[in-house]
């Protein structure tokens, strides 16, 4: 995760101390819910460690997911701001640490300091941006690059400069670049074709992400960079 | 001063505040079909619509100028920029004789500090944008992209069709590129759609034109795709 997108790390030590102290700490364990769509915004939770889901539910009942969060990120703040129900559900994805905040304490908070209302208006525009930059990929850019990209960012995520292990299926990975589930995985074929992935039961390996940041930089359609497969990460 | 146009930044921020707002700015009035910002420029300013309405569009690579939302008196234009330093992302037209308010970055960001009220009514307006944003998406997803082309051809065929001898024509002066953008498909999916509908004999599509013969079948397929009219942008 960028920089950028880590609410904590933008705010200072006493103004992260005292928006502490307005919570409670909070663990979920994987597969429990935060947050749950529908209900009405009643607190925020700042994740401490661990990694959410965020996932909404369509007219149809199926659930989808749209993003991933991690430490130092918010999660919940919007629904409690326009006091509408939410419009997603938070489900931990690994065991979470958490400071829970209620509602009111949380206004009053940003209603008290402006700095910090400023980098939580900082978050909703650059999530915003996102959220228009991948509709606009989706009507411009082919499935294998969007796939490229996306496994990139999430390597960022889930690993570090040498290996690292996406705990998402391949469904999902399909509904965060918006495409179809049967042309993600032809795209992760070839991927694996040219050694930049392995695919395993309910998660995607990559074994360097180094040579997978160099593919993804490749001008479209290109497909000359080939994986290392983690050798050059033992030199 | 107008009423505010739904859903505008205006309905979300006190009166007091707005009038701060445009008080701390610079009025200026714009001529019909200005060129307030250009996609890709710099962020420097934020603007206020004090009167009048502006258009927000986007290239398509053909060179088609897609509009993405109207947006009217009380609303507030160019502030992601502005908030996250990155450049314009869209461009903003007027469309008639328009009354707008320049507030430089600086003191836009001053206001928000000054006032945290203004902050928290941005967020909500912000918070708005953003479940459309997901809602579209999540909804998008739920249909093929064949289906949602079929509600797309019965939209326009709402808008702008004509009755003629074969069934109802539009003439379509959007590439397949500009409608993939439109239904948030690819355009290979496009040209596919357009194909299992000709093959069908649901339509007949010509030089840049298009005639629904089977309106019915279309509307079958469209089933309860749902299009959001209040893009964000």
């Amino acid at each position: 995760m960028s920089d950028e997108m880590n609410f904590a790390a933008r705010l200072s030590e006493s103004e992260l101390a005292e928006l502490g102290g307005r919570g409670r700490q909070v663990r979920i364990g994987p597969g429990y819910y935060l947050m749950r769509q529908g209900e009405p915004g009643d607190c925020i939770v700042l994740i401490v460690s661990g990694l959410v889901k965020i996932v909404r539910s369509d007219h149809t009942g199926d659930e989808r997911l749209l993003g991933i969060r991690g430490p130092g990120e918010l999660v919940g703040e919007m629904a409690c701001i326009d006091d509408r129900p939410r419009s997603a559900s938070v489900l931990a994805h690994t065991l979470v640490i958490g400071i829970k905040i209620a509602r009111n304490s949380f206004l009053e908070f940003l209603r008290d300091r402006s700095k910090v209302a400023y980098e939580v208006l900082r978050q909703g525009s650059l999530r915003l941006r996102e959220a228009e930059s991948k509709q606009e990929a989706a009507a411009s850019d082919s499935v294998d690059v969007r796939v490229l990209r996306e496994l990139v960012s999430l390597a960022g995520r889930f690993g570090g400069d040498g290996e690292a292990v996406i705990p998402l299926c391949q469904r999902e990975l399909a509904q965060l670049v918006w495409a179809a589930e049967v042309t993600v995985q032809r795209s992760l074929r070839s991927l694996r074709d040219r050694r930049l992935v392995r695919t395993e039961y309910g998660c995607v390996v990559v074994d360097c992400v180094d040579c997978l940041r160099r593919a993804a930089a490749e001008p479209n359609g290109t497909e000359a960079v080939l994986g290392c497969g983690g050798s050059s990460g033992e030199d | 001063m107008n009423a505010a146009t739904p859903g505008s930044f205006l309905t979300h921020i006190g009166a007091d505040d707005w009038k701060y707002l445009v008080e701390s700015g610079v009025a200026r009035s714009c001529e019909p079909n200005e060129m307030l910002f250009r996609h890709g420029d710099p962020a420097g300013h934020v603007l206020l619509v004090v009167d009048g309405w502006v258009k927000i569009t986007i290239n398509a690579p053909s060179g088609y100028e897609a509009v993405l939302a109207i947006r009217g008196c009380g609303d507030v234009l160019g502030e992601l920029a502005v908030l996250d330093g990155r450049a314009r992302s869209a461009n903003v037209r007027t469309l008639c004789e328009t009354r707008v308010v320049l507030l430089a970055a600086d003191r836009f960001l001053h206001a928000l500090e000054a006032r945290p009220r203004i902050a928290i009514a941005l967020l909500s307006h912000l918070a708005g944008r953003l479940r459309r944003s997901d809602n579209r998406r999540v909804e998008q997803a739920a249909h093929s992209a064949t289906e949602r082309l079929a509600a797309f051809l019965l939209r326009l065929a709402d808008q702008q069709g004509a009755v003629v001898a074969e069934g109802v024509e539009i003439s379509v002066r959007l590439s397949q590129q500009e409608i993939a953008g439109a239904i948030g498909a690819s355009r290979e999916a496009v040209a596919r759609g357009l194909r299992i509908l000709r093959e069908r004999e649901v339509v007949i599509t010509r030089r840049r034109r298009l005639v629904i013969t089977a309106p019915h079948v279309l509307e079958s397929m469209a089933a309860d795709v749902q299009f959001d009219t209040e893009e964000p942008c």
